[in-house]
């Protein structure tokens, strides 16, 4: 298994948008997807998923139904509305440029400077 | 929320099954996994912005639990505010009920009483109130009424009840729609009976209706039923009539009579109470001038007795008598209702000087100042609604008790119901009370150094100089309103003592009365009535442990008197004519009654011509220091031979306990012709029981004359004087619970500052202080504010206890005794709630006081 990491403060936010564009997906399939997309690096205490999803569709940037999951559980699927989709371009612009930076940054030898 | 964690738990375990886990393992490591609950839960709220919400439900907790911690603390604080809202709202209630709110007659403003006065009795002949009533132009309708016991035969029993005798507009004017039957036609002769009086007496058969039913010796028409609510005020019966006021049985119609002659010569006419409705728009002075210039006109045509006209309207009439008690009563009740808040005040501030330091501590490890303001806030919140209902509480059960208790005079007493406005007020009141002084430790948060508190704090050192003055001052002023309280139930105390001590030999409740009356063409013959009176006498005195019979009159009626030498006719205006209360009396009566002779001798049964025996008032009024024996009088209207003087008796309040002796005098059985008459009998045995066989034996002398109903003459004279209970009641509770308040009050202000010296008092101690001097530092110190607030209320109480006059009895309002004893019992409450504190201080260790804190 590789090494985990913490999450970042406010990434959260990215990777639940990022995991509902895919497909409307409920809590726990949120949380699978991000750990198989991110191939288990990426660890996160399963119930925070719950308040940062509370606050994502409080501002509108993912909607909610109950439906019906795989094995037959009653479970809450959230999708991502316009604003989300607007917002994780956006989030992952700049996630994409700050990392960039970031690895700029650590790439840095000191021949470069 | 919940449900969607669950899946999601449910869902995990599955995969960790599926992945290999036991069953149990993995429902625990998905509940690991998943994490704290509680915690997504509390973040969770924060995200939908209702954090506020879970904060306040943790300050309710919190609170809460302030009050169980401080069990004391809170009982005090519910059971004064509950008492304070409680008796108050009560008291509002009845008074709004009483005085407030308006007759239940339509058009209320528009009615009005009338009546003719002369010398103090008050009423209308029968005569002129037919000439008001065809000439007078002011009125959309005149009443005739009168009220009076009567025998009501029912089918199955007879029955004594309240009839009010009413002329024809009065069905109009009252606004009287029968719930069964119908109004009463023209000069029928009718009764219209009251709900409860037909549930009661004719168990409710709407089969009676229409039928005839027998009242004393007439047949009169049962025309309806009035619907339950149906309770026009009348005036009280006629003073004369001593009937304690009732609820109305039956309304029976009234043809007024005109005036009659008598045998004699003389003119009699019916004396009866009129009501009536002005015209909309008339004024009462235009009504009163309408009824003048009739009087003038009947005046000049037949000469009349110069009485004065007065009118007023009737709420005023009938709320009147019963305005000053129930003021003083809201008196007292707001005296009550101030100490309770000053209580509360008091109550908060200890505990606000002791929760400085909590607060300081609070502040400075970061909590928000409106967050702790909050806090501080919802609990006092939080006592001040317990008691709020606590205090609805108490007013529901005072309020009944007050109905039960309150004699029938106060007006619409039986429709009081809690008065929503009252309990608000009261409520609010006392909750600002609370609030304000349970936000006093917050106040200081912006005004204290909290740095300086804290340190202070750490070290058992708050001052609290300017904070003791307040609260002394607070227990000084509920010493001060309570000693008001207690001097006026004593006074009360005093008067009903006075009112109840009864002469020697005279024992009420083993006497028994039984009121007989004669109605009937039948019973016009003397002899008859004499007859049978002799009859009844001698079987009552043979029932078994009746010692002695008489017959008197149920009720004296004031005569006049005419004396041997006055001029005849007597001049009607002469303000120096005689009046006298005439008892008829049987040779018994002096024993039954205990009367006392003082000069002469007692009458027999066998005078050979009228005889009469006058009390010392009579005496004294009328022939001061001379010998009235011998001395002949008569009156107007009765026997045209003159009677003797032969005897004086002392002194007796037989009729009410209340009116102080007037002249009186007995007139033999023998020669008078009255056709009211009571047996009374002394008896040996219970007087209760005593009265049953009184009864029995009396209607056995024969079924024509009703007799209506046989009681103690205890029971008779406790209603004369059950207001005089009734204040002395409300008076006596409120001044308990206000001494209780005042004593918790000096007790927790000492109690307090004792806890706080502890460390003093060790200090004085180790020095070598004796503990008698502690003891006696303590007592002094709450003493000191017991003896003012004394001083201050014993002012306040000479200037408010005038106020009392009108409802004392030969007590005066600034009776000496009565202001010292209510001084010594608030000081020895004082004192007794000092001891506790003291005795503590007293006993305290200086060893550990010095290690105290």
């Amino acid at each position: 298994m590789a090494t985990s990491t913490e999450l970042l403060q406010g990434t959260l936010d990215l990777l639940i948008l990022k995991a509902v564009s895919l497909r409307s997906e409920h809590g726990y399939g949120i949380l699978l997807r991000i750990q198989q997309i991110s191939r288990d690096t990426l660890q996160i205490q399963q119930g925070s998923l719950y308040p940062a999803l509370y606050r994502l569709e409080h501002q509108g940037l993912i909607e909610s139904d109950w439906g019906e999951s795989e094995n037959k559980r009653k479970a809450k699927f959230y999708r991502l509305t316009a604003a989300g989709r607007r917002r994780l371009k956006d989030e992952a612009a700049y996630w994409k440029r700050f990392s960039e930076a970031i690895g700029l940054v650590l790439a840095a030898a000191p021949e470069d400077l | 929320m919940q449900e969607e964690w669950r899946a999601h738990i449910d869902a995990h375990a599955d995969a960790l099954v599926a992945g290999g886990m036991s069953p149990a393992d993995a429902s625990n490591r998905a509940r690991r996994d998943f994490g704290d609950p509680l915690r997504w839960k509390e973040q969770a709220f924060d995200v939908r912005g209702v954090g506020w919400v879970s904060d306040l439900g943790a300050d309710v907790r919190y609170g809460l639990r302030q009050m169980r911690r401080a069990p004391l603390f809170t009982a005090t604080v519910l059971m004064t505010l509950a008492s304070g809202i409680g008796l108050n709202t009560a008291v509002f209630s009845v008074i709004d009920a009483a005085l407030i709110r308006s007759l239940s007659y339509p058009d209320p403003e528009r009615m009005l009483w009338m009546t003719t006065v002369n010398r103090d009795q008050e009423w209308v002949n029968a005569p002129d109130f037919l000439a008001w009533k065809e000439q007078a132009r002011s009125f959309d309708g005149l009443v005739a009424f009168d009220i009076d016991n009567y025998a009501v035969y029912t089918a199955d029993n007879v029955v004594q009840s309240r009839v009010a005798w009413v002329s024809e507009d009065f069905w109009a004017v009252s606004d009287a729609r029968p719930m069964l039957g119908r109004l009463p036609l023209g000069s029928e002769d009718a009764v219209l009976l009251s709900y409860p009086f037909f549930v009661a007496a004719f168990h409710g058969d709407p089969g009676v209706v229409g039928r005839a039913v027998r009242i004393n010796f007439r047949q009169a028409t049962i025309a309806g039923v009035l619907p339950a609510g149906f309770r026009p005020q009348l005036t009280k019966p006629f003073a004369s009539n001593s009937l304690p006021e009732k609820a109305i049985d039956a309304y029976r119609t009234f043809t007024v009579p005109p005036a009659t002659t008598a045998p004699n010569g003389a003119t009699v006419a019916r004396a009866v109470m009129v009501i009536g409705k002005l015209k909309a728009g008339v004024s009462i002075e235009r009504a009163q001038a309408d009824l003048e210039t009739i009087r003038s006109r009947i005046r000049t045509a037949n000469p009349m007795p110069p009485a004065t006209l007065r009118l007023m309207p009737l709420k005023e009439k009938i709320v009147g008598h019963a305005t000053r008690p129930l003021v003083v009563l809201l008196a007292a009740a707001g005296l009550v209702f101030l100490i309770a808040c000053a209580n509360v005040a008091h109550l908060f501030l200890v505990r606000a000087s002791a929760r400085r330091g909590e607060v300081a501590i609070r502040a400075s490890i970061g909590a928000g100042r409106w967050r702790l303001a909050r806090q501080f806030f919802v609990e006092s919140a939080l006592v001040a609604a317990a008691g709020a209902i606590a205090g609805l509480v108490v007013a529901r059960w005072s309020l009944a008790t007050i109905v039960r208790i309150l004699p029938y005079g106060v007006p619409r007493l039986q429709e009081t119901t809690l008065d929503g406005r009252a309990l608000a007020f009261a409520a609010a009141t006392a909750i600002m009370a609370a609030l304000v002084f349970g936000m006093v430790p917050v106040w200081s948060l912006w005004k204290d150094d909290t740095r300086g508190v804290l340190k202070q704090a750490l070290y058992g050192a708050l001052p609290i100089g300017g904070r003791l003055r307040t609260r002394a001052t607070l227990v000084a002023l509920e010493f001060a309103l309570t000693i008001v309280l207690l001097v006026g139930a004593g006074l009360l105390i005093k008067s009903l003592w006075r009112l109840t001590a009864l002469p020697d030999g005279f024992f009420p409740d083993r006497i028994v009365t039984m009121e007989v009356r004669f109605f009937g063409m039948a019973w016009q013959d003397v002899a008859m009535r004499r007859a049978h009176v002799a009859e009844t006498l001698r079987r009552v005195s043979a029932v078994p442990g009746v010692r002695a019979a008489a017959v008197t009159t149920n009720a004296g009626f004031r005569m006049r008197l005419m004396r041997e030498g006055d001029p005849f006719p007597p001049n009607p205006a002469d303000p120096t004519a005689a009046f006298a209360r005439a008892t008829i009396a049987s040779a018994g009566l002096a024993q039954v009654m205990g009367l006392r002779l003082v000069r002469g001798r007692w009458l027999t049964d066998a005078e050979p011509s009228p005889a009469w025996v006058i009390n010392e008032a009579f005496a004294r009024r009328y022939f001061g220091d001379a010998n009235p024996l011998g001395a002949r009088f008569r009156v107007p209207s009765g026997a045209d031979s003159w009677a003797t003087v032969v005897g004086v008796v002392a002194d007796r309040k037989l009729q009410r306990l209340d009116s102080p002796a007037e002249p009186e005098f007995y007139v033999d059985y023998a020669h008078e012709q009255t056709s009211g008459h009571a047996i009374v009998a002394s008896v040996a045995i219970d007087g209760a029981t005593a009265a049953a066989q009184v009864r029995r034996a009396a209607v056995g002398v024969d079924v024509a004359v009703p007799i209506l109903e046989a009681t103690t003459l205890e029971a008779v004279l406790a209603d004369s004087i059950a207001p005089y209970r009734f204040n002395l009641f409300a008076f006596g509770l409120f001044a308990v619970v206000a001494l209780l308040l005042a004593s918790v009050g000096i007790y927790g202000t000492l109690a307090y500052s004792m806890s706080r010296r502890t460390q003093e008092i060790g200090v004085r101690l180790a020095l070598g202080a004796a503990r008698g001097e502690v003891l006696a530092m303590v007592i002094r110190q709450g003493m000191t504010v017991a003896l003012i607030g004394t001083v201050v209320g014993l002012v306040i109480g000479v200037t408010m206890s005038r106020l009392m006059t009108g409802l004392l009895y030969e007590v005066s309002p600034s009776d000496p005794y009565i202001f010292a004893a209510a001084s010594s019992v608030l000081l020895l409450a004082g004192f007794a709630a000092s001891l506790g504190p003291a005795l503590r201080a007293a006993t305290v260790q200086p060893v550990i006081a010095l290690r105290h804190e």
